[in-house]
């Protein structure tokens, strides 16, 4: 289905990559650490390529459906029902993300700066930007993002590379930490740590061709795996096992490290301002994907009546947990075990049933240029 | 209605970003610099607290004076209480701004809490809490640490806290005693290839000092405590100033390197002292080195910047050649394990200028020059060798980290916690190389003979 909206690559990019990496300002390097032990970085490495390859397997199948995301997909390939249940489906992931993200962002931002403000408060602050952000439209999302993304990038590069002298070699020894299990069996569920790559998957209207599709993807995907090995490996040579397991926001941990004489150093600071970004930018996609899916599922016209319950369902839901390690918790084992295969499952299993009938032709094939919309329903906007 | 409603959101959000609930006047706060912990008498812990007075800090030269500065801008207070935070509430009712501890530079541990291992329990707190700096000193007091912070005069520094942190950095120029940072110490509490240190401080035994600071105690101090009791509860200090290592290292006279935080012989510039280091195992400490030690240790670990060290002239023992050391790369370090045991191989490279030569022998020419490098090379290969050997066989502590190394041998963290390096350390056997390239003579090419009516003579 196409859009009025066509945005540019990078604004795609941005997106996908603040996604992905949002995780590295929470717990992602200490999993590392948590999983693998001392070779947390290789179990990185390990999942990122198998993440370029299911990304290589999707974009692939995709190639016959131009400018459709995976709600049409599944539309085609087993109608109406499928779609409302693939819709349900990643409408349950958006929230649960959204709802632990919110509360963990704000538990967070609680712990590091914000000690006497009520959780409710702080949550509150991030709740007004998501509700604007997805009022403004998708338009306005993306390209905060392309702005601002640049940003928390070299923020968290400074951060990192300000903390390279304090990188010990020997902290990556023994080479394979935790052993093969470590590494492997656990890495292999550590693929949801690319989930948010079904955004992607729901972008292809607002996106130019199938070209822009997967060089997005494969961009989005270098740069997040390139961030996300950088902050793991700084963060393994920085502080040894085992006190790295103890530390639950650890570019913060390397962010107090940093210290150049009696001017330059407390620079957590930067970390405060470029975590507070991130989380906004993050938070704000997630409603505004929610909200589009659950219009998209019901064949809604419009998406503005859906912020405010959409918000306050999802404010609600994150003041339940009872406290931070709660929601750590859920975050770590909910995530772990189902979000890959929503993120990576999910598109093959309605990709190729798409095309299975496409082939027997008992479904239409999509290949018409921008601005015709074949199914009839309501062109995607984003903004109403 | 859409500018109204915009309007109206961007105002609500003003009034949040005054950060109603966490605002935090500097001058509603009182920083904390120094922490003293010690064993209390009536609670768990005697905790003292020295905090900057910052009214007295813009008054210009006044507070220079003597050794009045550092009792003009900060204050010390002493509580008894369970806990440091317990101290901190304590204090903070009788104090009218409230405690902060996000500036503290040192947190100074009794010897009597350290050898009882004790110190552990209030680790759990500095490496939680926000407000402690992963780059505060740790230091242990040969002594009670509250003694230690009252004899802290700042004599050249105005900002107490600038003090602080030239003073946590003299080893850079020193060589007789270490950088230990939280960060470090705490991570090392929880290692299996690597055991604590603390830098070694002491109140001064100088009389004229300790006089000075005994008044200064009685000035700040409202919770008594004096330094005479102080010194009794020291438990391994020596009664005079002036005690060395010399002589058990077989030396007529001591070097600047064979004392003991508290033992240095001197007079004046403040009633508090840092060298040498406290060897930890675990949380429990289980020995003190002399600065020479804190040298050695500097030196195998690769954290010796440079230093001005004696040594014996080669050609007349009486004399000292004394040179300008630096480590010329990071040292290499090598262990195999061999027949179970550790074999720990490290290689240091020192260059160094000749900053004095007593006897005035040429030992500039290039023909006198390998002289003086083989025999200082021989030197810091003798004392890194002892050094090393006294941390396996008597401290049974790997202070320098080499089971950092020692990991390499392992494929899996498990395979290594097998090995149990910690255990296996006390029978390392350690293969030291030293070289040493002397680049400069400083200002003079060749010594010429003093002259007198008797002729010709050395220097």
């Amino acid at each position: 289905m196409e859009s009025d909206i066509v945005f540019g690559r990078w604004e795609a990019i941005a997106l996908i990559v603040n996604t992905i990496c949002a995780r590295i300002f929470l717990n992602f390097p200490r999993s590392m650490a948590e999983d693998a032990g001392t070779a947390g970085w290789l179990e990185t490495i390990y999942f990122t390529i198998i993440t370029f390859l299911l990304f290589w397997l999707i974009s692939k199948l995709y190639a016959k459906f131009n400018r459709q995301d995976l709600l049409d997909i599944a539309e085609l390939g087993g109608g109406g029902i499928l779609r409302v249940v693939s819709g349900l489906i990643i409408l349950a992931l958006l929230l649960f993300i959204g709802t632990i993200i919110l509360r963990e962002y704000s538990e967070n931002m609680k712990i590091i700066a914000l000690s006497d403000s009520p959780i409710s408060f702080v949550m509150g602050f991030f709740a007004v930007a998501m509700a604007v952000a997805a009022y403004l439209g998708l338009e306005g999302i993306v390209r905060s993002h392309a702005i601002v993304v640049p940003q928390i990038i070299l923020a968290l590069l400074f951060i990192l590379v300000a903390a390279v002298p304090y990188c010990k070699p020997t902290n990556l020894l023994p080479v394979l930490g935790n052993g093969g299990y470590g590494i492997l069996g656990k890495g292999f569920l550590r693929l949801s740590t690319y989930s948010p790559l079904l955004y992607l998957f729901l972008l292809p209207p607002f996106i130019k061709d199938q070209k822009s599709f997967k060089a997005v993807g494969y961009i989005a995907l270098g740069i997040s795996a390139f961030l996300l090995l950088g902050s793991v490996l700084v963060y393994l040579l920085a502080y040894p096992y085992p006190t790295q397991l103890e530390y639950f926001l650890p570019v913060f941990q390397l962010a107090r490290l940093i210290n150049y004489g009696r001017l330059f150093q407390r620079l957590e600071s930067l970390f405060v301002i470029t975590f507070a970004a991130a989380a906004m930018h993050y938070l704000s996609a997630i409603l505004f994907f929610a909200i589009h899916v659950f219009k998209k599922t019901f064949k809604l016209a419009y998406h503005r009546p859906l912020i405010l319950p959409f918000t306050a369902i999802i404010f609600t839901l994150g003041l339940l947990p009872n406290n931070l390690m709660t929601v750590i918790d859920l975050e770590t084992k909910v995530s772990v075990r189902f979000f890959w295969g929503v993120t990576f499952i999910l598109p093959i299993i309605l990709l190729s049933l798409a095309r299975i009938r496409a082939v027997s032709g008992s479904a239409p094939r999509s290949q018409g240029p921008p601005g015709k919309n074949k199914a009839g329903a309501p062109k995607e906007s984003g903004e109403r | 209605m859409k500018r109204i409603v915009a309007l109206i959101l961007l105002f609500s959000l003003c009034l949040g970003l005054t950060g109603c609930y966490d605002k935090k006047e500097i001058d509603d706060l009182a920083y904390v610099l120094a922490l003293g912990i010690d064993k209390g008498k009536t609670n768990t812990l005697k905790v003292t607290l020295q905090y900057a007075v910052p009214s007295k800090l813009g008054g210009g030269g006044g507070g220079l004076g003597g050794g009045g500065g550092g009792s003009q801008v900060t204050s010390i207070i002493t509580v008894e209480a369970n806990s440091i935070t317990d101290a901190l509430s304590m204090a903070n009712n009788f104090l009218s701004r409230r405690l902060d501890l996000s500036h503290s530079e040192i947190a100074v541990f009794s010897e009597e809490l350290a050898r009882e291992g004790q110190i552990a329990p209030y680790m759990n707190l500095m490496n939680r809490s926000n407000e402690f700096r992963p780059s505060m000193t740790i230091a242990v007091s040969r002594g009670p640490a509250e003694d230690y912070l009252k004899g802290i005069k700042p004599v050249l520094d105005l900002v107490p806290s600038k003090y602080y942190e030239l003073s946590s950095s003299s080893y850079k120029y020193t060589g007789l005693t270490i950088n230990s940072q939280f960060l470090d110490f705490y991570s090392q509490l929880e290692s299996n290839a690597i055991q604590p240190v603390a830098v070694l401080v002491a109140a001064s035994k100088d009389k004229s000092s300790t006089d000075d600071q005994a008044g200064g105690s009685q000035k700040n101090d409202k919770s008594g405590g004096s330094t005479k009791e102080a010194q009794a509860q020291a438990p391994q200090q020596n009664e005079q100033p002036g005690a060395s290592t010399a002589e058990a290292k077989g030396r007529s006279k001591p070097l600047g390197g064979d004392y003991l935080a508290g033992d240095i012989p001197k007079t004046g510039g403040g009633a508090s002292e840092a060298e040498g280091l406290a060897v930890f195992d675990g949380p429990k400490m289980v020995g003190e080195l002399d600065g020479e030690g804190a040298m050695d240790y500097l030196l195998a670990t690769g954290a010796f910047h440079s230093a001005n060290i004696p040594f014996q002239d080669p050609r007349n023992k009486e004399l000292l050649v004394l040179l300008t050391v630096r480590q010329r790369q990071k040292p290499q370090r090598r262990v195999e394990i061999s027949g179970g045991k550790p074999k720990i191989y490290l290689q240091i490279a020192l260059e160094a200028d000749i900053l004095a030569i007593q006897s005035g022998y040429n030992y500039e020419t290039p023909q006198n020059l390998p002289i003086l490098e083989q025999a200082s090379a021989s030197y810091f290969q003798q004392t890194i060798q002892q050094f090393l050997s006294s941390t396996a066989q008597e401290a049974h502590a790997d202070i320098c980290g080499f089971g950092q190394e020692a990991r390499g041998c392992f494929l899996t963290w498990k395979d290594w916690e097998d090995y149990k390096w910690l255990q296996q350390y006390k029978d390392a056997t350690f293969d030291v190389s030293v070289s040493m390239t002397i680049r400069r003579p400083g200002l003079m090419l060749r010594s010429e003979p003093y002259t007198s009516s008797g002729g010709e003579s050395q220097p």
